[in-house]
């Protein structure tokens, strides 16, 4: 689409999300190395590093790290963020703004995440990307949520 | 492609690094709109779902199997669940590689394609076939795969490319076949035998109707013989079953000539390897006399 949008002489910003398990599939790399070598720079891409996948850690099952290292032999630049903190999210957007508007390079934001972000004894478990939860867990888990949430946009607000 | 291009304001092709001494004329004609997606055939179809998206009219070309085995997951999820008019075009389909051996072979590409839901596939037999093919495929609104192959020589006059054609008539038996190989049997066959063989061929899958000339030959001859340069699994002959007998077409025989794959485990060229399978030569003849005679 963003190859698209060049050939149509648009000017449009896409955002592709990926998890950081999928980085596992030679799929994720072919296009990579495509928005690379085309210098897709309408093209952000944003992954989401849990560093937690199917059955196990993302460093267990196959090893991703050092992932900022690979991004870059890509020829990606590529940008560090908090994936649960607005502030740093923010940042990461100017920044984002300024290499695409400097530089012929696509850009690739690494935001660190724990996967069941807020919910007290899923957090960065692997038990939070299968299990089934019961009712109480679930109420449990739509409360702490609703905390998370709220505190979230606080931070938000404050970070303008 | 290239009047395609100068008709239309969508085509954009895409290739996967294949084409030298081919496509130069193409990549002219194409400009920026001639995309080397590399050998990468799973990005390609992907990077076509896009730009179908954005409303252009992909071909995504390669040899047979690596545009339909090797990217089929993004063909299921990104062109056939989303019905996009990406038109995936595979060279040397069945053993039209020949002596590269079965890694360019595609034996079970129609199957494969068959199996998609919302894919339509072409099948042209002779050279005169492409064009309309490929008129016809630019128009078709769903993703469409183009199994191309050394186009036959068929010494008839031939009715324009359609799902269906009646390619001669005969007194005895009726072979259908698709693509190329139903030229096989002008080879295969002496006079005495031709005359004995009405053919009709198959240009489209899935196929859904029997032409009434058909139904009636097959009543009055009562015996079927198929050809396809495809395994048997999925391929032209189980999709004829199926649909003669949701017709209520029973022919009295049903003889399958397909591709068998490798018996020896050795490698030659596209003709070697249809003798060896029976679909071409000797070996189709007398099947041919067999299916006729009893």
């Amino acid at each position: 689409m963003a190859l698209g949008a060049i050939l149509k002489r648009h000017a449009r910003r896409f955002f592709c999300l990926t998890s950081d398990g999928e980085l596992d599939e030679g799929s994720v790399w072919e296009a990579a190395l495509f928005v690379a070598h085309r210098r897709l720079t309408s093209l952000v891409w944003l992954i989401d590093r849990n560093r937690i996948q199917g059955i196990g850690r993302t460093e267990e099952v196959m090893t991703l790290e050092p992932l900022d290292a690979k991004l870059r032999a890509f020829g990606f630049y590529v940008i560090a963020a908090d994936g649960h903190d607005f502030a740093s999210l923010l940042f990461a957007r100017d920044e984002c703004m300024r290499v695409l508007g400097a530089q012929s390079t696509p850009v690739a934001i690494l935001a660190k995440t724990n996967k069941g972000h807020g919910v007290r004894g899923m957090q960065d478990t692997v038990d939070s990307h299968y299990l089934p939860m019961d009712d109480a867990q679930y109420e449990q888990a739509l409360d702490e949520l609703t905390l998370a949430h709220r505190a979230a946009l606080r931070g938000y607000r404050d970070a303008g | 492609m290239i009047a395609l291009r100068q008709k239309r304001g969508d085509p954009v092709f895409i290739t996967g690094d294949l084409g030298y001494m081919a496509l130069e004329d193409v990549a002219q004609a194409y400009g920026e709109r001639f995309i080397n997606a590399g050998i990468a055939e799973q990005n390609a179809v992907s990077l076509a779902a896009g730009l179908a998206r954005e409303g252009y009219l992909p071909w995504v070309y390669s040899t047979a199997p690596f545009v339909v085995l090797r990217p089929y997951e993004q063909i299921r999820n990104d062109l056939c669940l989303h019905e996009l008019p990406v038109k995936l075009v595979g060279n040397g389909g069945g053993y039209g590689y020949g002596i590269m051996g079965p890694t360019h072979h595609a034996l079970e590409d129609l199957g494969a394609m068959r199996a998609l839901p919302n894919m339509r596939i072409y099948v042209p037999l002779v050279a005169a076939d492409v064009d309309r093919v490929v008129a016809m495929m630019a128009e078709d609104p769903l993703p469409n795969y183009l199994r191309l192959n050394t186009p036959a020589r068929i010494p008839e006059e031939l009715p324009a490319f359609a799902p269906w054609r009646r390619i001669k008539r005969g007194r005895r038996c009726v072979v259908i076949g698709m693509g190329p190989v139903v030229g096989n049997l002008y080879e295969a066959a002496d006079r005495e035998l031709l005359d004995d063989i009405e053919i009709w061929s198959v240009g489209m899958l899935p196929i859904d109707d029997v032409p009434a000339d058909l139904g009636a030959s097959i009543g009055e001859k009562r015996h079927v013989v198929t050809i396809e340069e495809h395994y048997v699994s999925c391929g032209l002959s189980e999709a004829l079953s199926r649909l003669f007998l949701t017709h209520a077409v029973f022919p009295q025989s049903f003889t399958g000539l397909h591709a068998v794959g490798y018996p020896t485990g050795r490698y030659g060229s596209q003709r070697w390897h249809q003798e060896e399978s029976g679909l071409a030569g000797q070996a189709s003849r007398a099947h041919l006399e067999q299916a006729i005679r009893g």
